[in-house]
């Protein structure tokens, strides 16, 4: 509609031409007329909600008709208030303008129309001026009117088509005699409207209009009655529904919302009764389209009042939900921005385009923005252009808004009155802009103050908020230096009003924080934030209202509010220049600033309170992190504690749980570093090392029964994470020694299953478990001690003792394996393929990854099966389940299945016994197996022995469980671990045989065990070799002692380290008394220090233990060397074959004693001659023999060395390069 | 404020200590654990009052320690907001204000929380904040002064508690001296 007065009068369009041209005026001066359509109706969504009696598209009408309300002489409308309404008043007091308006327009339509009122007052009319300003949005619709008056043809009554006909007359008659007597009533509210809005429309532009409003209001309901208090807005079961009715036609929502108001006018004159008309209000929500929103008492009412509709489907209705009401109202998008004096706000485009500007004053009504811009303005263009239009005598020039294409903008300059006019003879005035109050200078159509250009633009023309970012040099030269007093205060508003709002990082507001709404529809709103939604768009407030029962949450943006203080909080800065300060507030200046008092260093400081934050002295909900240090951190105390952080107050408090088992208290100051230990390792009550990650269970002490991860080892202290138990963070702290390792690593645990068994699994097995469970436990036990447990690795470890190596260092591990292990059980391809792979234990080595089938790729292997059964060859790669073998013996590849192939340094085909040897016997009854398994008879006394505590485990004990145990249980492993059962048949005897050693043991040991190894066995086959290795070369190892520096290299610390380490673990763990913790790197460095020509001691039992021999031959793939005992004459040496594991190289000592370097990666295999030991015995300087040059070797890596005799050399030759071939293969594998 | 505190806790005692004396010794314990101790939530216990087993003891695996559930009474402090205390002036008094100690909890008044007219006295000795109204020694908030003062805000640290008070109120400030 064009006009709001218009809309009474339909269809006569003109009538008010004359009016309508002051109207513009008004308008453009400041009227809150808007361009943008969706701005015209939501800025007071309150009012709108329980719905003025006219739908509020109609506004216009609405207000002329409260206006004739109003025309009842004061007294009778205090009255009819105190009758009806009594328990408004309160409310009253303090409620917004908007929402006096909105209850006053409800107390009509229950009313009805009242007798008219005489003697309007002007201020009276603040309700019609408020929908009148919403009206004049529809200003620019012309189009829309048409339609309107088509729709409400439509519509129309009978008494709407008389009236209409009548309109022009009748208009014109007001204008010439208000006091005519046929007006009927009706006409007399539209001319009173009309009459209201020509009087407000006068106003328009003059200053202080609004705030004559307000003080009318406030005059009228007490002070503070602009200021809302939301709650009695807010829609409740008492009132009426909002219900959304489909429109069939889109963009037609606003009309047909016109059309209802026309209707109700209609009906209303018809009826003399609003009620009865049924909707209370209808609204069209620009971003809903297709529906409108219509409140009426129920749906019936609806479909009763809009029968008749074209363009609504009165068949859907649906019903809003009382508390998404308030939502439907909510203001959106741009709408939202409230631009606030001194704003900084930037041009989206134009010639001003990415300017930086000030918001002077924002109507936002009309959605326009008074800002001040730096101006861009070719004086000498406009000087000539201007001149060339008084030559022409046109119009009076207008400086232009934009740049014409292909035209450089001018670059932005002051403006400066004078040289304006000297320089460019502009005739500058000066003008009283009366919207704004304020003196400007003109310049034709231009207006300047302090040198910027006061512009009036839209709204959406203008970024603003926080996407502005404004540089401090755009600051700093926004204003001309001599700017006027009332810019400096501009600037001082604005920086204050910056400093209040929220920063960037203090942005953030968290629940408990005390905030006000500082803008917004809840503006004045102080509540504690109680949630935080929408990622933090949008917070929770729980308002303080002295109604203690009735807390009432909102929900408000994130911008809307910020944070306050009151004296006494505990605060602290978490941003500015006391940023990490805290205190109590002793005091509040403006609600912004607050000074705080440190009690630490009884200090008062002021912040700014975006600066604070509060600190919750019960610590409640804490932090995770502090400074570097987190919850978990393993942490060295200023006063040299060391403790696990357990919990972190907001307050800033740490506790730390000390290795004491002692909480304490502590600040960020008193942590002097953190600690880590990620590589430390300790052993357990049962000498089984384990390390970070590693599941355990508390034997003794306090917290028997606790199984947990291990998180901190410090010294002989253990940290444990304890899953669900919520005191001290669920750490505990026990020492090394009443721990007993349990379980798998905590890696393959999830996906293999170790996690479940490993914390209900019966591991708290107490002390005697090991005991009890025999050989089970400890064949278990270096398993997990070397990090993994595979599936098989039981069987596996007692088995061959070691499985086919995937690396060098692992690969000679013990031998004596009974059965030919296919690769397809080394890589774990059992049905579960490469799940097995990826759980697998190949991490197990060091708990680290590696590409596991990368193992093999170089290894010699022997084929089992097929055309090339017994071919050995070289594999050359892997892939899936297929493993390609270049042949020794003819130049040749194969691609093979892995089952189909096993490793040729596989213990079982190489040991003493040979593949063919072993072979055999393992098919044999069960009861000749105990031998086999452990080939090398010497060997068994002796580890049996030194083994000690878990290794009871000797063949007699092995020789009866096994068979009861074995039936039940292997037949599930075997279907479960190993997928290659079928192809296997000819062995499956073995396989199952030899498993049976290691079975029983979990079994015996209490279900602990196997439940372990089952469940690791059906989801990772494929771990079995790599910690098999490691089992099986702890076993054999078990007896030889060798300096625990073979064992891990310092220079490999780190990954290596750990791994050695691990490695080493279950070597030491088994060594038990006699191996004296000397933890020799069994696996890995076995095989490569027994080199020919090292100097060895024989630490098996027997004849021969003790005795000193050198190597003179290594059997590189059967663990067997040949050692050359020298006796005291010639005739009296010996050269005995012996297992590897029964030996133990010699430490260097002395000077000038040959060595080799049989550890480490760079140097291996050179000979030097020993110049120095370092005094810690770590690093040896060496002077290597080809190159005379100067090494340093750690000791570990060395062993004593004779050179062989020449002839033997030549004789061994082959073997030592195969051995050294091997060496180097293992190596890369290894890594 | 003052409180009557009967909680759980648990004790450990040495096997020395079980014997005629288990009681007492267990009181001990108890005593030792908690008197002094600060708690957020509890405040500071000043003492315990009395302790009771609660149930039989039970050595506790791997220390030889006997662990012993007690119930216990024990009087403990913590401020409250609004809550007026009486003090005395500590030895800081300075140009921000001055401290006091109500019983175990230290207090600090700001200037802001004085009255207008008190004014801060750097050269007296020892400095101290004067009234200009009146210069009595009434109205002088010196050290050992006696004081009573609003608590306006409460800091309970782990290891310690802090407030800060208000004299700016009729009758808080300087109390007559005791004759």
């Amino acid at each position: 509609m064009e006009s709001p007065e218009e809309e009474p009068h339909d269809n006569d369009e003109g009538i008010f031409d004359d009016n309508d041209d002051e109207h513009e005026e008004g308008m453009e001066g400041g009227s809150p007329a808007s361009g943008e359509p969706g701005g015209a109706h939501e800025p007071h969504p309150q009012h709108q909600q329980p719905g003025a009696a006219a739908a509020h598209a109609g506004g216009g009408s609405g207000g002329g008709y409260e206006g004739l309300e109003r025309d009842e002489d004061e007294d009778a409308e205090h009255d009819y208030d105190e009758e009806d309404e009594d328990e408004d008043d309160e409310e009253e007091e303090d409620e917004s303008p908007q929402e006096q308006r909105r209850k006053k327009s409800k107390k009509k339509r229950g009313r009805g129309t009242g007798p008219a009122r005489k003697n309007a007052k002007k201020r009276k009319r603040g309700g019609a001026q408020q929908f009148l300003d919403i009206e004049a949005a529809e200003d620019e619709d012309e189009d829309e009117d048409e339609e309107d008056d088509d729709l409400f043809n439509e519509v129309a009554d009978e008494a709407e088509l008389n009236r209409a006909a009548s309109n022009r007359e009748l208009a014109d008659r007001r204008r010439r005699d208000r006091d005519d007597a046929e007006r009927g009533r009706r006409q007399d509210h539209l001319s009173r409207a009309i009459e209201g809005m020509e009087e407000r429309f006068k106003h328009i532009g003059e200053v202080g209009d609004e705030e004559d409003m307000m003080e009318d209001y406030e005059e009228r309901y007490g002070p503070g009655a602009g200021v809302a208090d939301a709650r009695s807005l807010m829609p409740d079961f008492n009132r009426d529904k909002l219900w959304l009715v489909k429109c069939r036609e889109t963009n037609k929502e606003r009309e047909v919302c016109i059309a209802i108001m026309r209707k109700f006018f209609a009906k209303l004159n018809e009826t003399k009764d609003a009620a009865h008309f049924g909707i209370t209000a209808a609204y069209a929500a620009d971003n809903l389209k297709g529906y409108i929103y219509v409140e009426a008492e129920n749906d019936g009412r609806i479909r009763e009042a809009l029968y008749g509709f074209r363009s609504l489907n009165i068949t859907k209705i649906m019903r809003v939900p009382t508390n998404e009401m308030q939502q439907v109202f909510k203001m959106r998008g741009k709408l939202m921005d409230d631009f606030q004096k001194s704003d900084w706000v930037r041009f989206k485009r134009g010639l001003y385009g990415g300017d930086l500007a000030q918001v002077y004053q924002y109507d936002d009504l009309s959605g326009q923005v008074w800002v001040l811009v730096k101006p861009r303005i070719d004086w000498h263009e406009v000087s000539e252009l201007s001149q060339k239009e008084e030559d022409n005598g046109g119009r009076p020039y207008r400086i232009p808004a934009g740049i014409k294409t292909g035209q450089k903008r001018p670059p932005p300059k002051f403006f400066e009155s004078e040289e304006v006019q000297s320089k460019y003879n502009l005739i500058v005035e000066t003008h009283n802009e009366a919207g704004l109050n304020l003196r400007v200078h003109k310049v034709f159509n231009k207006k300047f103050y302090g040198g910027l250009l006061l512009e009036k633009v839209r709204a959406g023309q203008l970024v603003s908020g926080a996407d502005v970012r404004p540089s401090l040099d755009e600051q700093r030269n926004f204003h001309p230096k001599d700017a006027g007093e009332e810019l400096h205060d501009l600037q001082r508003l604005r920086d204050k009003h910056v400093s209040a709002k929220p920063l960037d990082k203090a942005s953030d507001i968290v629940i408990g924080d005390r905030v006000v709404a500082y803008k917004g529809q809840l503006k004045g709103i102080r509540g504690h934030v109680v949630d935080v939604v929408h990622e933090g768009a949008q917070v929770v407030v729980e308002s303080e209202v002295a109604n203690q029962d009735n807390k009432l949450k909102y929900t408000l943006d994130r911008g809307e509010v910020r944070r306050i203080f009151v004296i006494g909080d505990h605060v602290h800065a978490i941003q500015g220049v006391n940023e990490g300060e805290s205190g109590l507030i002793v005091e509040v200046e403006d609600d912004k600033i607050a000074s705080v008092f440190s009690q630490t260093n009884k200090k008062a400081w002021k912040s700014d309170f975006a600066n604070l934050r509060l600190v919750s002295d019960e610590g409640v909900g804490g932090l995770d992190r502090l400074g570097a240090y987190a919850v978990g951190h393993l942490v060295l105390l200023t006063n040299q504690e060391t403790g696990v952080i357990t919990r972190i107050e907001r307050n800033k408090t740490l506790h730390v749980l000390l290795s004491n088992g002692k909480i304490q208290p502590v600040q960020l100051s008193e942590i002097s570093q953190r600690r880590k230990t990620s590589f430390s390792r300790s052993s357990d009550k049962n000498r089984v090392q384990f390390g970070a990650n590693d599941y355990v269970t508390v034997l003794d002490g306090e917290h028997t029964g606790i199984t947990g991860i291990v998180e901190h080892i410090w010294r002989s202290q253990v940290f444990i994470k304890v899953k669900g138990r919520v005191d001290n963070g669920g750490y505990v702290v026990v020492s090394s020694r009443n721990l007993k390792k349990i379980g798998g690593d905590r890696f393959a645990a999830p996906t293999a299953g170790g996690r479940p068994s490993a914390v209900n699994g019966p591991p708290n097995l107490g002390p005697s478990s090991a005991t009890e469970a025999g050989p089970g436990s400890f064949a278990y036990e270096p398993a997990s001690a070397g990090g993994v447990i595979g599936p098989t690795s039981p069987v596996l470890d007692s088995q061959y003792g070691g499985g086919p190596s995937a690396t060098a260092r692992s690969g000679r591990g013990g031998r004596g394996g009974s059965r030919v292990t296919t690769l397809d059980d080394v890589m774990g391809r059992g049905r579960d393929g490469r799940g097995g792979f990826r759980s697998g234990g190949f991490r197990g080595g060091g708990g680290r990854g590696r590409g596991r089938q990368h193992d093999f790729i170089g290894q010699d292997a022997r084929i089992l099966k097929g055309h090339y059964k017994g071919y050995t060859g070289t594999i050359r790669d892997v892939e899936r389940n297929n493993i390609t073998i270049t042949l020794h013996s003819k130049s040749r590849s194969v691609t093979l299945p892995g089952r189909d192939v096993t490793l040729l340094n596989n213990p079982d085909e190489k040991t003493g016994y040979g593949a063919e040897a072993f072979r055999a016997p393992s098919r044999a009854p069960l009861s000749s197996q105990p031998p086999l398994s452990h080939p090398p008879s010497a060997r068994l006394p002796s580890s049996r022995n030194v083994q000690s505590p878990s290794y009871p485990f000797s063949p007699p004990s092995i020789r009866d469980p096994p068979r009861a145990a074995n039936q039940p249980v292997s037949p599930p492993y075997s279907a479960m671990g190993r997928g290659a059962g079928e192809q296997r048949d000819p062995y499956e005897p073995e396989g199952s045989m030899p498993m049976s050693p290691a079975f029983p043991q979990p079994s015996a040991g209490g279900g602990g065990t196997p439940a372990d190894n089952r469940a690791m066995g059906m989801q990772s086959p494929m771990p079995t070799s790599p910690q098999l290795r490691h089992n099986a070369a702890a076993f054999p190892q078990t007896d030889v002692h060798v300096p625990r520096g073979m064992v891990s290299p310092p220079h490999d610390q780190g990954l290596a380290g750990a791994m050695n380490e691990g490695r080493g673990g279950p070597a030491a763990a088994a060594a038990g008394p006699g191996g004296g913790g000397g933890g020799l790197s069994a696996e890995s460095d076995e095989g490569r220090w027994a080199m020919r020509g090292v100097q060895v001691v024989i630490s098996a039992e027997g004849d021969y233990n003790g005795q000193c021999g050198i190597i003179k031959l290594r059997k590189t793939d059967e663990g067997i060397c040949h050692v050359h005992i020298p006796g005291e004459g010639d005739e009296d040496d010996d050269l005995i074959a012996i297992e590897l594991k029964g030996l133990k190289p010699l430490d260097p000592q002395e000077n000038q004693q040959q060595v080799i370097v049989v550890g480490g990666r760079e140097k291996f295999g050179e000979v030097g001659t020993v110049l120095t030991i370092a005094p810690t015995h770590t690093a040896v300087a060496l002077k290597m023999r080809g190159s005379g040059e100067l090494q340093t070797v750690e000791k570990k890596h060395l062993a004593v060395y004779q050179s062989p005799p020449a002839s033997d050399e030549e004789d061994d030759e082959e073997e030592e390069e195969e051995e050294e071939e091997d060496d180097q293969e293992q190596d890369e594998g290894g890594e | 404020m003052f409180y009557l505190l009967q909680r759980l806790t648990n004790v450990r005692l040495h096997p020395s200590q079980i014997g005629p004396h288990y009681i007492a010794a267990m009181k001990e314990a108890v005593e030792k654990e908690l008197e002094g101790s600060v708690n957020a939530d509890r405040g500071i216990v000043l003492t315990v009052i009395d302790a009771d087993p609660r149930g039989r003891g039970h050595v506790q695996d791997g220390t030889g320690l006997v662990v012993v559930e007690v119930n216990y009474t024990a009087l403990a402090f913590k401020a409250r907001k609004g809550e007026v205390l009486d003090g005395i002036v500590t030895e800081e008094v300075n140009s921000l204000g001055f401290f006091c100690q109500c019983g175990p909890l230290q207090v600090f008044v700001s200037k802001s929380s004085m009255p207008m007219h008190y004014q801060f006295v750097a050269n007296a000795t020892p400095p101290c904040w004067q009234s200009t109204e009146k210069k009595t020694d009434d109205a002088t908030i010196k050290p050992e002064a006696r004081v009573r003062v609003r608590i306006i805000g409460t800091n309970n640290d782990a290891t310690n508690v802090f407030a800060i008070g208000s004299i700016n109120e009729d009758y808080l400030g300087k109390l007559p001296e005791q004759v």
